[in-house]
């Protein structure tokens, strides 16, 4: 039984030692084992299908972002119109554990002097600040302040910073600011921070207009700084250092007018708040080059606080198709009288005219007798178009339609161009065409249209953007120059049609004497097209026409072509459509106009503005007198902040600068000033101007020394002395 | 014993491996703590000063075993105060033990942590070695496993109330080897080789069983398991990426520092996970900044050396015909290659992490004289194996 025991067989020492044996075996595999795991690890660094190299250089690397700069939009005169900035949001630590290295508390330790320091440079009550300060939850770590700790601008929070408040700290946002307000809003459009869910960063994105459609060139690339840390966030030694610097976008130089794109804003909303149009269009182009001057719509919004944003999102003037009415005989005249299909002295029977059974009516359905075809086209008589179309016929016009690029995208690079659309089947529809119905056109188109017949029949582009430039290298990356793109008409014909579009304003029986601007000579032609209800009729009622004008000026020479659309305005009888397009048009076209003499008189005569911001208020007024310019200084404190003419501007002598400063603004008075004057007073000091009468200002509803605040309303009279 | 005559009999096949290792030990210890003041405190030179001080303490220790009449070890009053002054010690430390690293398992002299649990296992080998080799007079010892446990009861009663103590100060690896220790000494005692392979063999499948069902079994969702801090370090073993920001932090990290090594490493005081990456990088994961340093050339070599000597000491335990010293020989094997698979396993993601040292190499005092104490008791037995040897031979020589 014995042997049977646990010992077995064997003696217990040579169990002893084939067991030594097998432990000696069991040792080398388990070293075996370890050494195989090791070289499995050290060789192919990857444990359960994680690479472990990529992920250790993940852990060591610190990758920080440089933000790059969105380009800057610019005005004709470098001004920025959309450009970037930093905003901040604010957040107040309470954590008392919260120290420094040497034991200092970062969390607010004074809530009360925290309060009152905030409340005093924050929109935020006293009691409100300390209430958010002290939340319902007393193990919070850090508390905001609502709407006012957030989009705070750097003075403010240099302001704040100044302080010195313990726990208070900023997160830096990107924005982008629109300092203008209502300032082209559409066709400069927007952009908006988008995160990119892929890569966590937060980046400006063009939404609409410009910003949307060049987005590509705005959009800079944002940089990169890798650098190898150890867990402390020293550098490590030999770590691999990779540092790629931010692009920034590239700016883009428009050819808006500071100043008459302000003005048309400003006549703009006034003829909107008084009949509500369903919507409006107004561009100012110069003749010569195409270069959109002054270019908005209505509805918009103001692009400084996104007010009204909401309404609509299209740039109506390239995107919205329309029936132009009565402002398409101009085309109708061109083509006839380039084909040589025009007699002015023939008369004809106004009033109605049978096309293949259906009736071509006038405005006026009684008509004015037998009349020639001149006078016709002053009075707008769609009959005499009529005559003029089959005279031609469809063929040529068609072909003249082609020649002035209607049913053709203007290109100006713009998201959703429309080109346009066409009925031309039957002889009506055909007749329907020859005075701006039955064909479908975008507001660009027909200024590119116009240019023919200002430009001496060369048609141009037209453009809003001049040149793109790389800021990194200071390089044109694109540049838009003047464009030729085609000579629809003859330079004879484009006079001879500018003749009757004199005529239009200035004869007698013309229907367009409301657009008379005294000491111009304007070219223009008036339309009232009906509005298609979209399903193959026109909308009835009063006001279902879309009113319009077209016009240039000088019309021997003309230096600049404006066009605006009304469409559907409540009209109450006051006043005509007529009257109210006039509001817009001869105000703008005469700034434009009286700017230009300005500019053109010759040298000894005038004189370059000097640079006067940051300048103290004496001095700059020094410079001025000495520059032979009238200094008017606004605002109570002692250094520029803003000039009414910008520096390097070339002006009559004796022209008055206005010049801002900070501190509080008082009213000052304005007897005897110019119409554009006040109105840059206003846009200067951010008063709204309402204005009546013509002249020089005689009365104004705010007295001055009053203190004045931003968006009160001026009320001036002005008075013929 | 005439110092020329002890040099020509030592065992140079343990005492060489052992010199290099406790060489680059002390080199790597000064790398691996270049960035430690940040974790830990103390200075790289301290810790170099340290180390270098515990391998020359160690190498006296080693020296003085050798010498000492290694009768007194077997002395039964000596072995049971002994075992007794552990239990007054865990149970002291239990209830005023100094917490370093979530272990309470410290004492403090004058700035020096010492780790009794170490020792533990000194006295584990001395105690199964002097009880076992006992049995072989007593063949009724070996009947069955009942009489084999009555003969044995005392002891096991002392072992068990020890490991119980260790497992809950709390050391969980100082309790697993330990117990390695008990039981493949136990399983030396002289019963049949083949019952005792089936038992190793069985035992080692039952563990990695119930390490697998813990891990990805069934047993992973047990609640009441499930936030002891043992059972986090199972579940850091099993999914290291999903938690490398909290318990698979120091797994994780290791691999890194593997990765980074490659074959032949990124040159000494080159280790980018020893700054701060890494946590004990002089301790538990030195061979992990060791891969990370000198390759896998290097870690190769070190563990070559290591079972080099596990396998010479292994070798001297089965040439040995003397019971007592076989079963040292066995027990210190066993606490050798149990040391080095906790401290590689958990290095290299095949077990948990246990914190355990690397032989000879990783930064501590306790654990070098400990293992120098073990080894200077192995190379007695050698030393005197040589000169039975050498006797031997001379009487052969003289037919």
């Amino acid at each position: 039984m014995s042997k049977k025991s646990l010992i077995g067989k064997r003696t217990i020492n040579s169990n002893r030692k084939k067991y030594g044996v097998g432990l000696l075996g069991l040792s080398l595999f388990v070293f075996v084992v370890l050494a195989l795991r090791f070289s499995y690890i050290g060789l192919f660094n990857n444990v359960s299908d994680v690479n472990l190299i990529k992920k250790a250089q993940n852990l060591y690397t610190q990758t920080s972002v440089l933000k790059s700069k969105r380009g800057t939009i610019y005005d004709a005169n470098n001004q920025p119109i959309a450009e970037d900035t930093s905003t901040y949001s604010m957040y107040a630590v309470l954590d008392k554990n919260q120290k420094s290295v040497n034991g200092k508390p970062i969390y607010v330790d004074d809530k009360k002097r925290v309060a009152r320091a905030l409340s005093k440079i924050l929109p935020i009550s006293y009691k409100r600040a300390l209430k958010d300060l002290n939340p319902a939850d007393k193990n919070a770590f850090q508390v905001e302040f609502g709407s006012a700790g957030q989009n705070i601008s750097l003075t403010t929070k240099q302001k704040i910073d100044a302080q010195h408040l313990r726990g208070i700290n900023f997160i830096q946002q990107q924005s982008r600011l629109y300092p203008n307000g209502i300032f082209a809003s559409h066709l400069i459009g927007i952009a908006s921070p988008v995160t990119n869910t892929k890569t966590d960063s937060t980046s400006l994105v063009g939404q609409m207009g410009i910003e949307k459609a060049f987005n590509n060139y705005l959009t800079g690339t944002d940089g990169i700084k890798k650098v190898q840390n150890d867990v402390y966030g020293y550098q490590l030694p030999n770590g691999v250092k990779k540092d790629k610097p931010a692009r920034d976008g590239d700016n883009i130089y428009t050819t808006i007018d500071y100043r008459l794109q302000t003005l048309l804003e400003t006549e703009m909303s006034n003829v909107y708040a008084q009949v509500h149009p369903s919507s409006m269009n107004a561009i100012l182009m110069n003749a010569k080059t195409g270069e959109i001057l002054a270019a908005t719509q209505r509805p918009t919004f103001n692009a400084t606080n996104k007010e009204g944003i909401g309404s609509i999102w299209r740039d109506t003037l390239v995107e919205d198709q329309y029936e132009p009415g009565s402002t398409m005989k101009v085309f109708t005249m061109a083509a006839a009288i380039n084909s040589k299909n025009y007699n002015g002295n023939a008369y004809y029977q106004s009033g109605k005219y049978n096309v293949d059974g259906n009736v071509v009516p006038d405005w006026n359905p009684n008509g004015w007798g037998t009349i020639t075809y001149n006078k016709g086209f002053a009075l707008s008589s769609n009959v005499a178009m009529a005559h003029l179309e089959q005279n031609m016929g469809p063929k040529t016009w068609l072909n003249y339609i082609k020649r002035f690029q209607f049913l053709k995208s203007t290109n100006t690079g713009l998201d959703g161009e429309q080109s346009g659309s066409i009925q031309f089947n039957y002889p009506i529809e055909q007749a329907n065409t020859a005075f701006g119905q039955g064909i479908q056109v975008t507001a660009m188109q027909v200024m590119r249209a116009l240019s023919a017949v200002s430009n001496n029949g060369k048609m141009l582009q037209p453009r809003f953007i001049t040149k793109i430039v790389n800021p990194n290298n200071n390089k044109v990356v694109k540049s838009y120059p003047k464009k030729v793109v085609g000579t629809p008409i003859s330079a004879d014909t484009a006079k001879q049609v500018r003749e009757h579009m004199e005529d239009v304003v200035y004869k007698p029986y013309g229907i367009g004497s409301d657009y008379k601007i005294p000491g111009y000579r304007i070219a223009a032609k008036t339309g009232t097209a009906q509005v298609s209800n979209g399903s193959g009729g026109y909308a009835s009622g009063d006001d279902s026409y879309l009113y319009s004008v077209a016009g240039m000026a000088p019309a021997s020479d003309p230096k600049y072509v404006m066009y605006v659309t009304m469409k559907q305005p409540n009209l109450n009888g006051k006043m005509t459509a007529s009257q109210y397009l006039a509001q817009i048009f001869n105000p703008v076209l005469k700034r434009a106009l009286s700017e230009d003499s300005a500019r053109a008189t010759s040298n000894s005569n005038s004189v370059k503005v000097p640079n006067l911001i940051g300048v103290s208020s004496s001095t700059a007024s020094d410079k001025l007198k000495a520059a032979g310019l009238q200094a008017t200084i606004v605002g109570t404190g002692n250094t520029i902040t803003k000039q009414s003419i910008s520096s390097g501007e070339t002006v009559f002598k004796n022209r008055k600068v206005i010049l801002l400063t900070s501190g509080t603004q008082r009213m000052i008075n304005l007897k005897g000033w110019s119409e554009s004057d006040v109105a840059v007073y206003c846009q200067l000091t951010g008063l709204k101007l309402s204005a009546s009468g013509e002249g020089v200002a005689a009365t104004q509803s705010i007295g001055s020394g009053t203190i004045i605040s931003n968006n009160q309303t001026l009320k001036v009279k002005f008075n013929k002395n | 014993m005439k110092l020329k005559r002890i040099t020509k009999d030592l065992d140079y096949f343990l005492l060489v491996p052992y010199a290099i290792l406790c060489v680059i030990g002390i080199i790597m210890v000064f790398s691996a703590s270049s960035n430690i003041e940040m974790q830990n405190g103390g200075t790289a030179i301290s810790y170099l000063i340290k180390q270098l001080m515990y391998v020359v303490v160690g190498l006296l220790m080693l020296a003085g075993i050798f010498r000492i009449n290694q009768k007194q070890l077997r002395n039964a009053m000596f072995i049971s105060a002994t075992g007794v002054f552990f239990i007054i010690l865990f149970v002291y430390l239990m209830v005023f033990g100094k917490s370093i690293n979530g272990s309470a398992g410290w004492l403090n002299f004058g700035g020096f942590g010492v780790q009794p649990a170490e020792f533990v296992k000194l006295y584990f080998i001395l105690l199964y070695a002097r009880v076992l080799s006992r049995d072989e007079k007593k063949m009724e010892v070996f009947t069955s496993w009942k009489s084999f446990l009555k003969a044995h009861i005392k002891t096991m009663i002392t072992t068990i109330i020890i490991l119980v103590l260790i497992l809950f100060l709390p050391d969980l690896g100082g309790t697993l080897i330990n117990f390695t220790i008990v039981i493949v000494m136990i399983l030396a005692s002289g019963v049949s080789y083949k019952r005792s392979f089936r038992i190793l063999a069985g035992s080692l499948a039952l563990a990695y069983l119930l390490l697998y069902l813990l891990a990805f079994g069934p047993l992973k969702s047990l609640g009441f398991l499930k936030h002891s801090y043992m059972f986090q370090r199972v579940v850091a073993f099993a999914n290291p990426f999903v938690h490398a920001n909290g318990i698979g932090q120091q797994l994780v990290n290791s691999y890194y520092a593997i990765s980074n090594g490659g074959i032949f490493g990124k040159g000494i005081g080159n280790s980018i996970q020893k700054t701060g990456y890494l946590p004990e990088p002089n301790t538990d994961f030195i061979m992990a900044i060791i891969s990370e340093e000198l390759g896998l050339i290097g870690v190769l070599i070190i563990m070559g050396l290591l079972c080099f000597m596990i396998l010479r000491i292994i070798t001297i335990g089965v040439r040995s015909n003397d019971g007592y010293s076989s079963l040292i020989c066995y027990g210190t094997a066993t606490y050798l290659v149990v040391q080095t698979y906790f401290n590689v396993g958990g290095v290299t993601g095949i077990l948990p992490i246990t914190g355990v040292t690397f032989p000879f190499i990783s930064y501590g005092g306790s654990s070098m004289i400990t293992l120098c104490l073990c080894l200077g008791l192995v190379l007695k037995i050698s030393y005197k194996q040589k000169i039975a040897r050498r006797e031997q031979q001379a009487v052969k020589g003289d037919y």
